[in-house]
């Protein structure tokens, strides 16, 4: 019987099919061990024995998730992650022995999990699949972000401007005040600003401009 | 004097121009039969004529012994080569002198200071022989007493010498084989050695003539002897040459005399620093004998040389503890700072072993379970478990304080034990290792957690010496090589040295660099491998880094 104060575990989504975990940890059994249970939990695995190996391979095309040992000869685990900052890489370290500050440094540096050797399968896959998740939807945003982008480049000076003041939710007579235009002449812009962006609301266009990085006036 | 006796016997003996009347021969005669046996054999050597003091000496009548030749009264004592020599000289017609051993009729052996005298015949054998003999028993006997009292002082005065410079683990040997030397000079019978332990006299050595019952396993002496255990163990000498001189209180102590066997005995207390610690005691067993003042003394003599060596001997035992038990405190010390890297190497196994059982139930509970992955899964599980046993095996084997003993082991082996043993603990400080071993290493005799505490020591000076080195530059190299009959090993870091002015002080106590450090890890590893008849040396390496090396003795 599961704990009635345990939270409802969220049904996994289904996972696409190139999502990929990779091992990295100097100790062979470690590697092999993860790698079988991985396996047995139906998560395609990849293992590598040292940090330098990771950094030299080419990025995963799919999802992917990091499972990474802290202590290791050459490049440690922190300073992968440390390399790895902004590329949006999933990680769970997986250490022998983890102490507060290295906990709380890796975790601050955006690690998915923090957890100890000898670790339980239900914690590993849990912390695991959590990543794998986070990767996917780290994944959309981005294509969303792409398309976004593209789209604003399609805009005019003029409809960029109209837009950054209908994201900060100011009324077409506002606008028309401030950018010294008639309202009728925002209200053609407006229409044009929400067919470029693919728009049919104004809340999803606060959205997708948001999504771009585009910032109100 | 022979002349004359054979003037009254012979009749036919050389040309002399003294001669005397025949009263004064008869006197000569009578005086001569006074002092000396006296016999004529004829030439096929049959007793012709015997004096009254021949038949007293030999306690054989008159009737036994004429007819019958002289080897009636041989004792078989001298050779062949000596018997030839005097019939040799005989019928060379030559007078043979010389010291004769004889056998009278009773078995009992006489000692004779023996004159020939042949008187040549018409043929080339003489005619007859005119033997006179003198009893020289009591000069012999003296003559051996005083070879042997001799013999016995240069057995004493050598004793103290032979003891000098001998080495501990042959110490035992030599006592024992003291107490037979003294055993068989005095014509004892037993002599053992007891030593306190545990407040108790307890047998340890012993020597007794063959032919005794063995003494059982170590006994105690208070539980055959209490009685007089607790008068030696107070100091007192005792001796008796009866037992029953024992007096009433002594029961026991006489009743366990009369089972072993000892008639007489006397025992002598070994005093160590004012101390009695133990008990040396000769034993009689054939006959009851009388302890006289001087054998007494001497006794007391080989007891104060035994009292010296074992005392010397205790306290290197005593000395050899302590220095084992200072390693041992060290080794707890240094493993106790490597509980964290220690504990890293526990669990890389454990963490191994759960993840390899946790996949291997969910295969199963699939359904889906594929036998080759099954026992790989085993193989995997095994393989870790055995290495986190060997993890325990050699904590336990440095933590340990049984005595430890000296086997015959690789350096090469004991390199990577040790690099499995600190491998978390390096790895957590950003150390690299390179070794470079010697394929054709021969082995050392050697206490393998001692060696092994050694180098664990200059792992962790190499690591300290590196704290201020760049990750990416520190490094430990360690090489083993063999040299002329020796086995090197050496450790260098690079670090940035030893002060040259602070090279000589390193292996002293408590020279350390380290805020909370002792100062006692090289200056143990120094006396650990001294102790194994080693060296140790450290001096700075050319191009930087400190480099810290043993040189040990091979087996081979």
């Amino acid at each position: 019987m599961p704990s009635p104060f345990a939270l409802p575990t969220p049904a996994p989504a289904p996972l696409p099919a190139d999502a990929l975990v990779c091992v990295v940890d100097d100790d062979d059994s470690i590697r092999r061990s993860l790698a079988r249970l991985f396996r047995s939990a139906h998560l395609p695995v990849e293992t590598l024995p040292s940090a330098r190996a990771y950094l030299d391979r080419a990025p995963d095309p799919g999802p992917s998730c990091l499972v990474l040992d802290v202590r290791m000869p050459g490049l440690d685990g922190l300073k992968l992650q440390q390399a790895l900052a902004g590329r949006g890489v999933q990680i769970v370290f997986l250490s022998g022995h983890g102490d507060v500050p290295m906990c709380a440094g890796a975790m601050k540096a955006g690690a998915v999990d923090f957890l100890t050797k000898p670790v339980d399968d239900e914690d590993l896959l849990t912390a695991v699949r959590c990543a794998l998740a986070r990767s996917v939807e780290t994944r959309q945003s981005v294509a969303e972000h792409a398309c976004a982008r593209t789209r604003i480049q399609t805009l005019t000076p003029r409809e960029f401007e109209v837009l950054k003041c209908v994201i900060a939710g100011m009324l077409n007579k506002q606008i028309a005040g401030r950018l010294n235009a008639a309202e009728k002449t925002i209200k053609i812009h407006r229409k044009r600003v929400m067919e470029k962006m693919g728009v049919v609301s104004v809340a999803e266009l606060v959205r997708v401009s948001q999504a771009a990085g585009v910032a109100p006036a | 004097m022979n002349d004359t006796s054979l003037e009254n016997h012979g009749g036919g003996g050389p040309e002399d121009q003294t001669r005397l009347h025949p009263m004064e021969t008869a006197y000569l005669s009578a005086a001569l039969d006074e002092h000396a046996m006296v016999s004529i054999t004829d030439r096929r050597g049959r007793i012709i004529h015997i004096n009254d003091k021949f038949c007293e000496i030999s306690q054989y009548s008159h009737e036994e012994l004429l007819g019958q030749d002289h080897r009636i009264i041989n004792s078989g004592h001298h050779s062949k080569e000596f018997m030839r020599g005097l019939w040799r000289a005989l019928a060379a017609g030559d007078v043979w002198e010389g010291e004769v051993k004889n056998r009278a009729k009773d078995g009992s052996h006489f000692w004779v200071a023996t004159t020939i005298v042949p008187f040549p015949g018409e043929e080339a054998t003489p005619r007859q022989l005119v033997a006179v003999r003198t009893d020289i028993t009591e000069r012999k006997r003296l003559e051996k007493e005083l070879a042997e009292k001799l013999r016995l002082q240069q057995l004493l005065a050598e004793l103290s010498a032979r003891f000098v410079g001998l080495p501990p683990e042959q110490v035992d040997a030599a006592i024992e084989d003291t107490q037979r030397l003294i055993v068989k000079g005095f014509a004892l019978d037993r002599s053992t050695l007891w030593q306190e332990t545990d407040q108790q006299l307890v047998l340890t050595h012993y020597w007794q003539e063959s032919g005794w019952p063995e003494v059982p396993g170590p006994i105690a002496a208070a539980q055959f002897f209490p009685w007089l255990s607790a008068r030696l163990q107070r100091g007192e000498f005792f001796s008796f040459s009866s037992v029953s001189e024992l007096p009433p209180e002594a029961g026991r102590d006489a009743e366990s005399f009369r089972l072993f066997g000892m008639k007489s005995h006397i025992c002598i207390p070994l005093f160590a620093s004012g101390r009695v610690f133990g008990v040396l005691s000769f034993a009689a067993m054939r006959t009851e004998r009388r302890w006289r003042e001087d054998e007494i003394a001497e006794l007391k003599l080989v007891a104060q040389i035994f009292a010296t060596v074992l005392g010397r001997k205790r306290a290197e035992e005593h000395a050899e503890q302590l220095r084992a038990e200072l390693a041992h405190s060290s080794r707890v010390a240094t493993l106790g700072e490597l509980v964290a890297a220690l504990a890293h190497e526990l669990n890389q196994p454990l963490a191994g072993i759960l993840s390899n059982a946790q996949a291997a139930r969910r295969f199963l509970a699939e359904g889906t379970v594929d036998p080759e992955e099954l026992r790989a899964t085993f193989d995997d599980i095994i393989r870790d478990d055995k290495r986190a046993g060997a993890v325990i095996h050699n904590l336990r084997a440095m933590l340990t304080k049984r005595p430890v003993v000296r086997e015959t082991c690789s350096l090469n082996e004991l390199v990577c034990e040790v690099l499995e043993l600190l491998h978390a603990e390096l790895l957590g400080e950003h150390v690299e290792v390179r070794t470079t071993l010697a394929s054709d290493l021969p082995r050392v005799a050697a206490a393998r957690v001692e060696l092994q505490q050694v180098l664990v020591n200059f792992l962790l000076n190499a690591e300290q010496a590196m704290k201020e080195t760049p990750h990416a530059q520190r490094r430990i190299d360690i090489e083993t090589e063999s040299r002329s009959g020796n086995v090197r090993i050496s450790v260098r870091d690079h670090g940035c040295g030893i002060p040259p002015e602070r090279l000589a002080e390193v292996f002293a106590p408590f020279y350390t660099t380290k805020a909370h450090g002792l100062g006692m890890g090289l200056c143990i590893c120094r006396r650990i491998v001294e102790n194994h008849g080693g060296r140790i040396e450290t001096c700075n390496h050319a191009e930087g880094g400190a480099i810290f090396s043993i040189l040990l003795p091979a087996t081979e």
